[in-house]
């Protein structure tokens, strides 16, 4: 794998690295330089020159964020290495039928259909998508859907499945629109006991 | 699959609700209750006051003619009642609710419809909970607090009454509170999916209290304000989505949403303009924003301008966009009676009425707009969208119009009797002299012949009489003893309907009940998602609408039913 200094293959990184889990199955080559962030805990590795992983948690929804997270999974999987595709279907939409009290049940009912037909179908995209690609490169593939907050889901993922890394999107801009379903990067790096990278938007 | 949660919750509320009862039926909570009750207390002080003073004038009678002291039944006061009532609530409630707890406890429950509604009782008793503590301490000890702060000169205004700050609010508040913060515990969600069907309950039981006069007044006056201003925002959400190219299935959902019955809208038009999952979070986020906003900003303004219940309930069920806040809004207006939300409630019912057909008319316009869109049965949307609740509501006024509950006269809270007016109440000669003295004034023989029968019996005898001595109260220079009089005797020939106030207050629980648990499915989740070129058209739409019915309201509306 070939890195620049402060990218990886050509993909703008920033990588957030949780300190007491930096002795963990990543291998880190070339030098790697390290700056204090709040809180503590959380350092910025940059600088680094060769990074491969063999098992790589991804969390990918077909946003913009998330396709940087793509890119930068199959970058640094290792070849005959392994991606669990974790898609989370935000917990929001349980309360998205809010306080309709005037419907009957089968119009209720029809609308629960309509709402989760659409987010599997959603989701069956996705997960066509990032099979198709790791097939390609003779990766394997493991789909992962939950239904939740999306650290909770995460973390979840990453306590039952085997992964060396977990790689997110950047946070969205607050001037793109989308589904309003941060992933709390606190409770994130608390319970994680895997690095975590999150792609940086360049 | 098991429904009912192992859980102690429902026995410590029936515990609860059994140890309020019995400190209130014991006299421990007096004090208490004397200060959140302050209004029921001085009625209680008052006539104990005439209590003591007529026993003691008895006594000395009776000592005087050498008979025993006599025995006097002392009279029920607002206090006693009140406390008398929350006693029994709690002995009823809390002693179901201990027994259905125990059953959960000690019971291995089985698939089955014994465990899906023995699932719902806690999440009951649960919103039951949270509106007594609303309804007998928050809410009084707020009216309290905004009265002293009043009286204390620190405010030259109410903020309890300006902020609306009572139960329903206050209750929903608490709803909204919960399912964000401490979240829905597990043994309760069940039952908090109950609450929609209370609200229905509510609405179907208030079509006992409407007179035929009364119904086809406001459902003429709602049939006219919502229809144009439905049909008015639909157009205009059509027109303003085609002019910011928003795509055909969030213009169409988005229209629904705006137009008809907010969240409810939504629901039922998403599948039939396709709409995607992210146009139908952005609809229902900015509805539900404006929604509860609308729902506190209302109350205020109706009370600044000196709203009637007519014309706040018309302006709150055609300017707010989404339905459960018509509701709640009109009950925060006027919590402690129901006149407010008997005319939001039939807006609420026109709307629903014209959700089929603002269904359709979306669905020709997809179909029309949009390649590819599949056409629906005209018939299958009627009868599927109907709102058989309507139905309910119809069956329970034409039943009430029948007598089978109570007599006609009696639906509006009070009835008029002149058979039943008390000895004591009846015009004293002082009286029945300033009247005599004005019979020269009366302008018609009607006049004259209603007041010569009042001087006769000291007491009216009829509506029609009461109505004209009415009038005559008006007439300039007239005495005003002989005036006094005629409200007098008007007064004490219109009584509570006692069948009629008891309904009204437990429609009002029913109703906060309902609305209680609506707040709980509030999520700030969901509310977040408004945003993008919905939240601006909403806004839009949303300013327009409830300005413009609150101009239309102002200049058109008046208390004339």
């Amino acid at each position: 794998m070939r890195h620049g200094d402060s990218a990886v293959g050509g993909v703008p990184v920033f990588v957030w690295i949780v300190r007491k889990y930096l002795a963990t199955s990543i291998k880190l080559m070339g030098s790697a330089g390290f700056a204090a962030l709040n809180p503590p805990y959380i350092k910025i590795l940059k600088n680094f020159s060769m990074l491969t992983v063999k098992n790589i948690l991804l969390a990918y929804h077909g946003t913009d964020g998330a396709k940087l997270a793509q890119e930068l999974a199959f970058k640094l999987i290792e070849p005959g290495g392994g991606i669990v595709h974790l898609l989370v279907v935000p917990g929001l939409w349980a309360g998205m039928q809010g306080d309709d009290w005037l419907n009957n049940a089968a119009t209720r009912d029809e609308f629960g259909h309509y709402v989760e037909d659409l987010l599997q179908k959603d989701a069956a995209e996705q997960a066509a998508a990032i099979a198709k690609r790791c097939q390609e490169n003779g990766l394997r593939y493991t789909a992962v859907q939950r239904v939740g907050e999306p650290a909770e889901c995460l973390l979840a993922a990453m306590r039952e499945t085997t992964v060396d890394l977990v790689i997110i999107g950047p946070p969205r801009s607050k001037k793109i629109s989308g589904l309003r379903s941060r992933m709390d990067l606190e409770k994130l790096a608390r319970g994680l006991s895997v690095p975590l990278l999150v792609a940086n938007r360049g | 699959m098991v429904y009912t949660k192992k859980s102690p919750a429902l026995l410590i509320i029936g515990f609860l609700l059994l140890v309020w009862g019995w400190l209130n039926a014991n006299g421990s909570l007096d004090n208490l209750q004397s200060s959140l009750q302050k209004s029921a207390y001085s009625d209680y002080v008052k006539v104990n006051e005439k209590y003591q003073a007529e026993l003691r004038v008895a006594t000395e009678q009776a000592q005087s003619d050498g008979k025993p002291a006599p025995t006097m039944k002392k009279p029920h006061s607002k206090f006693d009642q009140e406390k008398e009532f929350q006693t029994q609530f709690c002995y009823i409630f809390g002693g179901a609710f201990t027994i259905l707890g125990l059953v959960v406890l000690a019971s291995k429950p089985k698939s089955g419809n014994v465990d899906y509604y023995l699932s719902t009782v806690p999440g009951m008793a649960f919103i039951l909970l949270i509106a007594c503590v609303v309804r007998w301490v928050l809410d009084p000890m707020f009216t309290n607090w905004g009265k002293a702060v009043q009286d204390a000169g620190t405010l030259s205004w109410d903020f309890a009454k300006i902020f609306n700050l009572n139960y329903v609010v206050m209750g929903i508040l608490a709803g909204i509170v919960i399912v964000n913060v401490f979240k829905i515990p597990e043994w309760a969600a069940n039952g908090v999916r109950t609450a929609r069907l209370f609200l229905k309950t509510g609405v179907i039981l208030l079509g006992a209290l409407y007179s035929a006069a009364e119904l086809a007044q406001l459902g003429a006056l709602s049939v006219i304000m919502i229809g144009f201003f439905v049909l008015g925002s639909v157009w205009l959400v059509l027109i303003m989505g085609r002019r910011m190219k928003s795509p055909n299935s969030m213009t169409g959902v988005l229209s629904a949403g705006l137009g008809v019955c907010g969240v409810s809208a939504t629901v039922a038009a998403s599948p039939v303009v396709q709409a995607k999952s992210g146009e139908i979070a952005y609809t229902i986020g900015t509805i539900l924003l404006w929604g509860v906003g609308c729902m506190f900003l209302f109350p205020t303004v109706g009370h600044i301008l000196h709203m009637g219940p007519v014309q706040f309930g018309a302006w709150a069920g055609t300017g707010i966009l989404n339905s459960a806040q018509v509701a709640g809004a009109a009950l925060a207006f006027d919590p402690h009676g129901i006149d407010t939300l008997k005319v939001a409630e039939i807006f609420n019912i026109t709307r629903v009425l014209f959700l089929p057909i603002i269904v359709l008319w979306l669905a020709a316009w997809f179909v029309k707009h949009e390649e590819g869109a599949k056409k629906v049965n005209l018939k299958q949307v009627v009868i599927a969208k109907f709102p058989l609740f309507v139905l309910g509501f119809i069956a329970m006024f034409a039943l009430s119009s029948t007598g089978v509950f109570a007599p006609p006269g009696h639906y509006q809270g009070k009835y008029f009797s002149g058979a039943e007016v008390k000895e004591d109440k009846l015009l004293k000669p002082k009286e029945v002299r300033a009247l005599e003295a004005e019979l020269p004034k009366m302008r018609n023989a009607e006049e004259t012949k209603a007041l010569q029968d009042l001087v006769a019996n000291r007491k009216l005898t009829s509506r029609e009489q009461d109505n004209t001595l009415k009038a005559v109260a008006k007439i300039e220079g007239l005495d005003g003893v002989a005036a006094g009089a005629i409200a007098n005797a008007s007064k004490a020939a219109w009584h509570d309907s006692k069948i009629i106030k008891a309904f009204r207050d437990w429609l009002a629980w029913l109703f906060a009940f309902g609305l209680i648990g609506l707040g709980m499915q509030i999520t700030a989740a969901s509310i977040k998602q408004a945003g993008g070129k919905p939240l601006i058209i909403g806004s839009v739409v949303g300013t327009l609408k409830a300005v413009g019915s609150l101009i239309v309201v102002l200049m058109f509306v008046r208390e004339f039913v």
